[in-house]
């Protein structure tokens, strides 16, 4: 171990203990971003012994005021990479393995998971954070969840088990809106700026942009049917001006002339739409195109809200940019453009066409700054609260390694300076969340030679008492009571593709006659292969100590919760179900914290008030450096 | 947009355009070089701050420099400052970065002065008891934020330092104020406006504003005397009759913000405390804009029973013509009330024979808008912390972090007598530290306690040493106070945080 410490003088004197905790760890950190940076660091010179390191973002210029292992030359670069090489000069003795990847991609699977004694997450979004939550899960490796907003933070333990999962309290997704609303009646400036970046945007620069196409056509009266069939029109004209931007020289001037005035003009058309609302007002293009001052350049000033003309200015000379992108030379083929808000020219267009949509229907215009915001789902953020977040983090894991998770606390950063953050006993996991309440076990198996009806007769029904009554499910069903066409099925042929991989999931009900419900949680069956040792006649081996089964919790209380959730679907309104999704990568974090109240105490959003919030100190001692405790270890040092 | 606007883009999100060019004037020194304060430089680097001084004089020692991410071994030997000044450079070519080679305390003996150009000065170490009190004394003088960082083991802590701290945009929203309390004429013309139009179809769209005072002015008469709470039920209850159905949004949000037309003042506390101080009420010479604004709003208070309006609304449920139309009256009263604390503002300078456009209608404007979070912040000087630190009754809370307080003080004591840290491999150490704190509680007329003891011990287990995760935090902490100073935005620390990274505490007290 001697080269394992960044100076051993240091840790055989006073740092001994946290640096022979980490010194054999193998650790994965997600994301390479505002916390992975720091996190990395942190990682790094606490002498963790190996670091996995997995980001598929690139550097981009607005990372540079808190990713500080980044610099101005690396933009462009892979983070992961370019994050591992810079920390591995602080610190030649850790492993660190980059990866520039997808954390969802198959090759991450839960078996690679297991490799881990602890994963970090520092991620941004939803999504991953989730993924990364349920591989933890299967795999039974704890996770340091963690998060940033502006001033506000959090750090969370999840192990499954003992503590709550990601999931454990619902999450808010991401803002969705009735698609009517952003394509006839909008009235809020937010809707403009969805219609400019998920609809009119794409439509006339991605080529393989989907066409919203899945409206419901199975609207209820004849007046929906029509205005879905204009709008249905409406795509259908961009589709053609798209193709007029790489040929016509006034594609610009049509593409405005088309949803400022001609679209506008049908949808006035539309009887009763506007008799309890304000009619929008169709805009002439030749007219304001004599109110602008061709030396004017609007759009270098994105802090000042824009006149009418200037956005027609903006949207004009940014249509002009984005027309000679859109023709490749060498290829001679035209290419597609995606938005993205650190893209000067696609930022221009949608901030004008949101703008000047804005002033058809008489709602307020905004600055690009702020447009800007909204439609990148733009999350402030800066070094120090990452800083602080990152500290918290290895801080809980070193306790998670040595005390194990029940004694974390999950911590709350608040803006408020009597108080920089909170903690609050982590709670054990929530009985109804959908996401970790499964048993999983693995079973070494020849599973060439195991059959499915083996192993549900051997396995599940004399071993683990299941009842008759089984699904078992690989991706998709392969077995219940009326389908058992694989029954005579060797296992090795079922389990291809199975995901996650080697795993069978087994619903049912305990064996027994009692009135009570008597089914059981998920159980997941993963089949390893046998030790060597075994002769070929074994099959199977079970475990040593039997597997206890929970039953579900409250089936009523879970009917019930559903029940209301269909009672809610109901009462949206029926023009309402076609939704768009504002932006599936990015969340906005600050619901999922909480926010702040009136007394200035940041909660966490769901489930607050059921715990306690407690600040007690009873947090076991942690051990001296250089106690027995660890002495072993130490003494290796 | 500027490659610098792109670059800054995410924090100016938070502290915007005026707060990141004060950030960017501002010149920091950093006296004594440890992982803590390299972690706080870091964190002040990172966002632009423009200049950054860093004064040391020992060598690079791997045997303490260990857990610095910005100290490396081959640095062994070789000048701190240098060394870390190459390598903070890298962080952002946007920051001058200068290395000063000289002990602090020789500074402070022979070159106080050299102090004078900057605007935070962080020790990130302990200094003896005289030079700290003639260093800080100087600053105060200066009016230079002082910070000083701990970060022991798994403990910490912050103090920071300034005469006193004025600050305007607090950032908190919580404080809106839309003084339904007492509506205006034009705003209960319009509400009035809301309810009386033919067409039920646009109920929905009426803005909860307009629900609370159009409900208030209906059951005003004949229930003028009754208590407030009284009439915060007959309040709601009309809000229910006027739902056309359940869960009407608009009406909910009514609903929810019916406890605003009772509030009997919408003058904080803090605000009163503005108003009562010296500087608000003698204006004089040297009064800076801040009080020569507050004191005329101070003025326009006295007249109007009411703070001026901000004009800012929160977002609400309402169509979107009622809410332009909502937000036109708003804004209209806040010029009107703008005007009238200009003329009290003009008058002021009048007295103090200033000329009358030294105080822009702008920054009037500014001020009448972020009145209600407005905060002024007075500090305790370090040397009567030093002397007699303000314990009130926390001394006495096992539950507290105080003792952890008690234990840095005898840390100081011990070293600035022993010229080491107490290590607790050493039972004779252990014995000093101890005594060092019984006379110490005794000097304060306490007694030493169990938990007193229990954190010197802990204490002196790292015996001095610095956990990396444990720097970083806390100097991630401490670069915000100083941001925060600089920006002159958010509120501050007064004027100490407490840090037990082991049990994931912070406590902060005014010492």
């Amino acid at each position: 171990m001697d080269n394992n410490s960044k100076d051993n003088n240091v840790s055989a004197k006073t740092l001994g203990y946290p640096y022979s905790v980490f010194c054999d760890k193998k650790v994965l950190l997600v994301g390479a971003g505002g916390i992975g940076c720091e996190l990395l660091k942190n990682l790094v010179m606490s002498n963790f012994g190996e670091i996995h390191l997995i980001d598929l973002d690139t550097i981009d210029l607005s990372n540079l005021n808190r990713q500080f292992l980044f610099r101005k030359q690396h933009i462009k670069q892979p983070k992961a990479i370019v994050a591992a090489k810079t920390a591995q000069a602080f610190n030649e003795h850790v492993k660190i393995h980059p990866y520039h990847a997808n954390i969802k991609d198959p090759e991450f699977s839960v078996a690679w998971f297991r490799n881990f004694d602890i994963v970090f997450n520092a991620l941004d979004n939803l999504d991953a954070r989730r993924h990364v939550n349920r591989q933890c899960l299967l795999a039974n490796v704890p996770l340091i969840e963690s998060g940033t907003t502006g001033f506000l933070g959090q750090v969370q333990v999840i192990h499954n088990g003992q503590t709550e999962c990601y999931d454990c309290n619902p999450k808010e997704t991401p803002k969705q809106y009735p698609v009517c609303t952003i394509r006839s009646t909008p009235n809020l400036p937010i809707h403009c700026v969805v219609w400019a970046k998920s609809y009119l945007f794409p439509n006339l620069f991605e080529t393989t942009a989907e066409l919203d196409t899945s409206i419901d056509t199975s609207a209820s009266d004849a007046e929906q049917v029509k205005e879905i069939a204009e709008l249905q029109r409406e795509t259908e004209e961009l589709k053609q001006l798209r193709n007029a931007l790489t040929s016509e020289d006034d594609a610009c001037r049509r593409i405005f002339v088309k949803v400022f005035c001609d679209d506008i003009e049908r949808l006035r058309s539309v009887p009763d739409m506007w008799t309890h609302r304000k009619e929008p007002t169709p805009l002439d293009f030749d007219e304001l195109i004599t109110k602008i001052d061709s030396d004017s350049k609007p759009w270098v000033q994105d802090r000042r809200i824009w006149s009418l003309a200037d956005n027609l200015a903006v949207f004009y000379d940014s249509c002009q940019r984005l027309r000679k992108r859109v023709w490749d030379e060498e290829l001679k083929s035209r290419k597609d453009i995606d938005f993205d808000k650190d893209d000067k020219d696609t930022m221009d267009f949608v901030a004008s066409a949101a703008n000047l949509r804005a002033h058809v229907f008489g709602i307020p215009t905004l600055s690009e700054f702020d447009i800007k915001q909204m439609a990148g789902n733009i999350i402030p953020a800066i070094a120090t609260t990452n800083a602080v977040v990152a500290g918290i983090c290895v801080i809980q894991a070193l306790k998670v390694l040595t005390n194990g998770t029940r004694e974390s606390m999950n911590i709350y950063l608040s803006r408020r300076p009597e108080r920089v953050f909170h903690g609050e006993r982590v709670c054990p996991p929530n009985p109804f969340c959908q996401t970790c309440n499964f048993v999983s076990f693995q079973l070494p198996a020849d599973i060439s030679q195991l059959t499915l009806g083996e192993f549900i007769s051997k396995v599940l029904q004399e071993y683990l008492q299941y009842s008759d009554e089984i699904s078992i499910l690989r991706n998709d069903l392969i077995y219940d009571p009326d389908f058992d066409d694989n029954v005579d099925k060797p296992l090795s042929e079922l389990l291809v593709d199975a995901q996650p991989a080697n795993t069978l999931t087994v619903l049912g009900e305990a064996e027994g006659d009692s009135v009570e419900t008597l089914e059981r949680v998920p159980l997941l069956v993963e089949f390893v292969p046998l030790d060597q040792e075994h002769d070929r006649s074994v099959k199977f081996v079970l475990p040593e100590t039997q597997i206890e089964i929970p039953k579900k919790q409250s089936p009523e209380k879970q009917a019930q919760e559903a029940e209301e959730m269909n009672e809610l679907k109901e009462a949206v309104n029926p023009e309402d179900k076609e939704l768009i999704v504002l932006d599936e990568e990015t969340i906005i974090i600050e619901d999922e914290l909480g926010e702040s109240l009136e007394n200035g105490d940041v909660v966490s959003a769901s489930r607050p008030l059921k715990r306690s919030v407690t600040v007690e100190d009873d947090i076991t001692e942690l051990p001296a450096a250089g106690t027995a405790v660890k002495k072993g270890k130490l003494d290796n040092a | 947009m500027s490659f610098h606007q792109n670059k800054y883009d995410r924090q100016l999100r938070l502290w915007e355009a005026a707060g990141q060019s004060k950030i960017e004037n501002a010149s920091c020194c950093l006296l004594y070089v440890n992982n803590v304060g390299c972690e706080c430089l870091k964190n002040l680097i990172l966002p632009g701050i423009g200049k950054i001084c860093i004064l040391d004089d020992r060598l690079v020692d791997k045997s303490v420099d260990a857990p610095n991410f910005f100290l490396d071994e081959e640095d062994h030997n070789k000048s701190k400052v240098e060394c870390l000044a190459e390598n903070l450079s890298r962080l952002n070519p946007d920051v001058c970065i200068e290395s000063k080679k000289a002990n602090p305390l020789d500074i402070i003996s022979s070159d106080i002065d050299f102090f004078h150009s900057f605007n935070v000065v962080i020790l990130a170490d302990m200094l003896p008891k005289i030079q700290l009190i003639k260093l800080t004394n100087y600053l105060w003088n200066k009016q230079i934020a002082f910070l000083q960082l701990r970060s022991i083991g798994f403990n910490g802590s912050i103090r920071v330092c300034l005469p006193d701290c004025t600050i305007l945009q607090t950032q908190n929203d919580a404080s809106l104020d839309l003084r339904l309390n007492m509506p205006w004429a034009e705003l209960k013309e319009y509400s009035k406006q809301l309810f009386e139009r033919e067409s039920k179809d646009r109920h929905g769209d009426i803005p909860f504003v307009a629900i609370l005072v159009h409900g208030c002015s209906q059951l005003e008469t004949g229930n003028k005397g009754n208590p407030s709470s009284q009439r915060k039920d007959i309040l709601r209850n009309w809000i229910k009759t006027q739902m056309l159905y359940a869960d009407e949004e608009n009406f909910e949000e009514a609903l929810s913000n019916c406890w605003r037309p009772f509030q009997s003042t919408n003058i904080s506390s803090a605000l009163k405390t503005i108003f009562d101080d010296i500087n608000c009420q003698n204006l004089n010479e040297q009064s800076s804009s801040f009080w020569i604004i507050m004191n005329a709003i101070c003025k326009f208070v006295e007249c109007y029973h009411c703070i001026p309006v901000s004009g800012i609304l929160p977002d609400m449920k309402a169509g979107s013509s009622e809410f332009v139309s909502l937000q036109r009256v708003y804004q209209q009263k806040a010029k009107e009330d703008a005007l009238k604390v200009k003329n009290y503002v003009q008058k002021n300078l009048k007295l103090l024979s200033r000329p009358i456009d030294s105080i822009t209608d702008d920054e009037i404007f500014q001020f009448c808008k972020n009145a209600s979070q407005a905060r002024y912040i007075k500090y305790r000087k370090i040397e009567e912390e030093l002397n007699s630190p303000l314990l009130t009754d926390l001394a006495s809370d096992n539950e507290s972090l105080v003792p952890w307080y008690f234990a840095f003080r005898c840390f100081d004591i011990y070293k600035e007598r022993y010229n080491s840290s107490p290590d607790a491999s050493l039972t004779s150490s252990i014995h000093k530290y101890e005594e060092i704190a019984c006379e110490f509680m005794k000097s304060l007329g306490q007694s030493p306690t169990q938990s007193v003891c229990n954190a010197c011990r802990e204490i002196s287990r790292s015996a001095g040493a610095e956990i990396h995760s444990v720097s970083a935090f806390i100097g991630a902490i401490a670069a915000q106070e100083a941001i925060k100073f600089l920006t002159r935005q958010y509120i501050p620390l007064n004027n100490t945080c407490l840090v037990d990274a082991a049990h994931a505490r912070t406590e902060s007290f005014s010492f």
